[in-house]
């Protein structure tokens, strides 16, 4: 009994640490003067949202690229991922753990150097465009957690449904098309929230890969950033945070329609 | 007539049987785009660094003949060890204490009830956000002008901007570690929750019925089954910490020596000539991740080969 | 033990209703009803996973220890045989020098001698539920609580654990509550059987009692008891007002009670008094074979008897007509 308040108190803070620094993001970003020890401004501006959205703010520019990029790169994990994770789900094989250990590599193991190496490969066949090498670089970055996601909903299906179809004539195709996939879209739901949540915050492998060339929002924001411009960071951070929310929105809806869809099957 | 029959009903059970093993050849070709893609680039971009790193025959030492570990050789000094310790510390201690905030904070949520759901709603908000903005989130509040400073100031605790502590740009990497538990307790939390909902369930009542406390069962049945998958999450977190580049290039001092700082510094700045030390100084450490994760699976597998199965 | 007026609630719903029982010291009682009737809940409220929304259980000795084995073992997978044991002594703060003593010589009345550095996955089904029970015994529990223990064994090696356990019982002297759907494990090894409906006990009373004096159609319907029929139905078949009282309308016969008659012995012989008998006449719907003989579906009129012969010789053939003799002494009569 001693330990509740000690256990609601700890939960407290780290839900604040979490929570607070949002605040003062809003706050800034609609102010270009808040000196200390001022809680609040005292004056209010819209001055660095319309900076933003201005050709030298680059905003749009950088939210373009960002999704281009994202797009190839959830492409890119759905072609790779989902046979993958279906192999390793459904067979066992000699080399097993070998195999997923390497695709799941790039987890646990820094990946800069091998980005570095790419990118050489890449000024080689130069008639690789920026977006694709790009793209690829993040494939790199984000199919570990597209594999794994979809594995583990591979796992909990099992293969008595397959077996089941299968004795009933579906070939391969129609057994992914009509029984796994129905089943896999909440886990495909999620690994495509995670591909292109990563995609979209990565700045080192697109960095590297472009040669710091291709302005996708992280590498617009970056030089912001470190030149401490306060204001114009915070409104191009709220602004990062929107497509977050967007396809976060999404999900959830995605999600629930496909709930609903399965409630209203089984009724 | 009959023999007909038997060997057309044996030419059907042949070819099933060859159209059933066809299929799981065909379902095992499904690893082979991925697996082919990460032997390529993965492994493949890494070993073309290291042979970037080492062959680069454009690097003649003064004597005229070539000296291809030069890179490395440069490396080998007292400073660059530092950086060594410094990342490999600071990740560890990320990596260490999210895990342990992480799973804390995991159980709490697994024995609330639904009433918190707005916690987790929150816990998970940092996954959507970048590592390079939350740098930025956390500088925000946590400088000695941000907006903590001044809230100790509206409640009197002090008078001056220098009387709170250096916390961002500091020695000791107080700001990075912040800003990355600010990232990864989330991250621990988002991975090992389902996990913990489901031992609780499963072994509560068990527990209970011998007479155990909650702490009981969770530090003498959940965590032992949660090991390999908690230890796991962790070497996730010390992996990504050792080479992330934007949270200490933001928050941390330029005196804390932090290695992908450097080597990025090496590699945007100073044209191919350096190269090969910005690469060097990943091989380390790639390395370091990849000594650490084999002595983790050793472990793993000596625990198994005592006989424990958990999953 | 006595459970008195206890009622558990889960989200409203009343799962146990006032419900009061006395468990004897060494006794075995047997809970039987059908799923969803509250055993397992009522299981769990006695061991205190659920608290009782009201009513009190109170113990002989003051306070009781209670050990509870569910239908699948539990082993924590990732503890040895003997740590799985002696999981209960190191919450109660036993030294692990002395723990290890005591589940090790615990292991012997297992009969795990050799097990006991085994990791469950290395165990068969019924050693691991042995190791089950065995982490519940050692606790010296007052009262033993069995959630069908063994329903996930094969047939033989379920008897083999259930003379262990009824030996083992019958040696330490514990009380065990025992629920289970097998009327034969019920049969084998109870001192007293519950049923329970909705929450309630409909019934109590020993084996004989039980299985041959039901209460109600609805326990006689759950033990699924031949030859069930109203005393309207009977007074059909013997022609005459039946001497019972109002109460008891319903009447059941073992199949084993019903006489199939040759044609030629048909005829009542005069000299000896017999009781209260009826003839009735039908023909063989189905044959089940059984140890004895056969079990024959008989059809007569509308209704369908259950009827038990006794050898193999003659094997009875499909729709031959056949004439039953009732013996009115051995139906069993109940309320509806």
């Amino acid at each position: 009994m001693v330990k509740k308040p000690l256990e609601i108190t700890l939960i407290g803070i780290l839900t604040l640490f979490i929570l607070l620094p949002f605040i003062p993001l809003v706050i800034w970003s609609f102010t270009k003067h808040w000196p200390w020890p001022l809680l609040m401004p005292e004056n209010w501006t819209i001055e660095s949202w319309t900076y933003l959205f201005s050709i030298s703010g680059r905003a749009f520019e950088g939210i373009l690229n960002s999704f281009i990029v994202a797009a190839i790169a959830l492409l890119g994990n759905i072609v790779l991922g989902i046979p993958a994770a279906r192999a390793l789900a459904q067979n066992e094989f000699i080399g097993k753990n070998i195999v997923f250990s390497i695709l799941l590599a790039p987890l646990f193991i820094p990946y800069t150097i091998s980005i570095i190496g790419m990118h050489d490969f890449a000024l080689r066949l130069d008639f690789l465009n920026d977006y694709v090498s790009t793209a690829i670089a993040h494939i790199l970055v984000t199919l570990p957690y597209f594999v794994a996601t979809i594995w583990f909903q591979y796992r909990l299906m099992g293969k008595k449904l397959n077996e089941a179809a299968s004795i009933l004539g579906a070939n391969e195709w129609k057994i992914f098309l009509w029984i796994e996939f129905p089943l896999l879209v909440p886990s495909f739901l999620l690994g495509s929230f995670l591909v292109l949540v990563v995609s979209y915050s990565q700045y080192l492998p697109t960095w590297i890969m472009s040669g710091g060339t291709l302005l996708t929002l992280p590498l617009v924001i970056f030089p912001y950033a470190n030149s401490g411009n306060s204001s114009i960071v915070s409104a191009y951070s709220l602004l990062f945070f929107a497509p977050i929310l967007l396809l976060l929105i999404i999900y959830f809806l995605l999600l629930r329609i496909n709930n609903r869809k399965n409630t209203n099957e089984s009724r | 007539m009959s023999n007909g029959l038997n060997e057309d009903g044996l030419k059907m059970w042949e070819k099933n049987r060859l159209r059933v093993q066809l299929n799981s050849y065909k379902g095992l070709l499904g690893i082979l785009p991925a697996l082919l893609f990460m032997l390529f680039f993965f492994i493949g971009g890494s070993f073309h660094a290291l042979c970037l790193s080492i062959g680069s025959s454009h690097q003649i030492s003064l004597l005229g003949e070539e000296d291809l570990l030069w890179a490395y050789k440069e490396l080998m000094n007292p400073s660059f060890f530092q950086s060594v310790a410094v990342s490999v510390g600071i990740a560890a201690a990320v990596a260490v204490l999210s895990g342990i905030i992480g799973l804390l904070t995991a159980i709490f949520l697994a024995t609330k009830s639904a009433r918190w759901k707005w916690l987790h709603i929150i816990f998970q908000l940092p996954i959507g956000i970048p590592h390079l903005l939350a740098a930025y989130l956390l500088i925000q509040v946590f400088m000695q002008s941000g907006w903590y400073s001044r809230i100790a100031y509206y409640f009197g605790w002090i008078d001056k901007l220098e009387e709170f502590p250096v916390l961002v740009h500091d020695e000791w990497g107080i700001g990075v570690l912040l800003a990355y538990m600010w990232k990864e307790v989330p991250f621990i939390v988002l991975l090992i929750y389902p996990f913990i909902l489901k031992l609780i369930s499963d072994w509560r009542d068990q527990a209970r019925a011998l007479g155990s406390t909650f702490s009981q069962t969770v530090r003498w049945v959940i965590i032992p089954i949660l090991l390999p998958m908690w230890v796991g999450g962790m070497w996730v977190v010390f992996a990504f910490t050792l080479g992330a580049y934007e949270i200490p290039a933001l928050i941390a001092s330029t005196s804390f020596r932090s290695i992908p700082v450097e080597a990025f510094h090496e590699y945007s700045q100073f044209g191919l000539e350096r190269q090969p030390i910005a690469i060097a100084m990943n091989v380390v450490l790639a390395v370091i991740s990849l000594l650490v994760g084999s002595l983790l699976i050793y472990m793993q597998m000596d625990w198994y080969k005592r006989g424990r199965r958990v999953w | 033990m006595h459970l008195d007026q206890v009622t558990i609630k889960i989200h409203q719903d009343s799962i146990i209703n006032s419900l009061s029982l006395s468990i004897h010291p060494g006794e075995i009682f047997v809970l039987m009803g059908p799923s969803g009737s509250g055993k397992t809940t009522l299981l769990k409220g006695i061991a205190g996973l659920l608290s009782l929304t009201s009513g009190r259980i109170s113990w002989e000795n003051g306070i009781g220890t209670t050990g509870l084995v569910f239908q699948e073992p539990r082993l924590f997978p990732h503890l040895t045989v003997l740590e799985n044991i002696a999981f209960g002594l190191r919450v109660q703060g036993v030294a692990t020098k002395e723990r290890r003593l005591q589940a090790g010589n615990f292991l012997k009345s297992l009969q795990l001698e050799n097990l006991g550095n085994r990791y469950p996955h290395q165990l068969s089904g019924g050693q691991q539920q042995r190791v089950s029970l065995g982490r519940a015994l050692i606790l010296n529990p007052d009262l033993l609580l069995l959630d069908e223990p063994f329903a996930s064994l094969d047939t033989s090696l379920r008897e083999d654990l259930i003379s262990w356990l009824y030996q083992l019982q019958r040696r330490l002297g514990f009380s065990i509550l025992w629920v289970t759907h097998y009327i034969d494990e019920a049969l084998s090894i109870a001192d007293r059987i519950g049923i329970i409906f909705e929450g309630k006990l409909q019934q109590i009373g020993n084996p004989s009692e039980i299985f041959q004096q039901p209460d109600s159609e609805k326990i006689a319907h759950f033990l699924s008891l031949p030859n069930r029929f109203s005393k309207q139905q009977w007074q059909n078949w013997f022609q005459r007002d039946l001497p019972l009282p109002q109460t008891l309308n319903r009447g059941w016969i073992d199949s084993n009670h019903l006489q199939i008659i040759d044609e030629e012995s048909q005829l009542p012989s005069n000299g000896i008094k017999e009781g209260l008998y009826s003839i009735i006449s039908g023909f063989i719907m189905k044959v089940k074979p059984n140890r004895e003989g056969y079990t024959l579906t008989i059809q007569s009129n509308s209704e369908t008897l259950e009827v038990s012969t006794i050898g193999w010789s003659k094997v009875p053939a499909l729709q031959e007509s056949i004439k039953i003799k009732i013996m009115f002494e051995h139906i069993y009569w109940y309320s509806e």
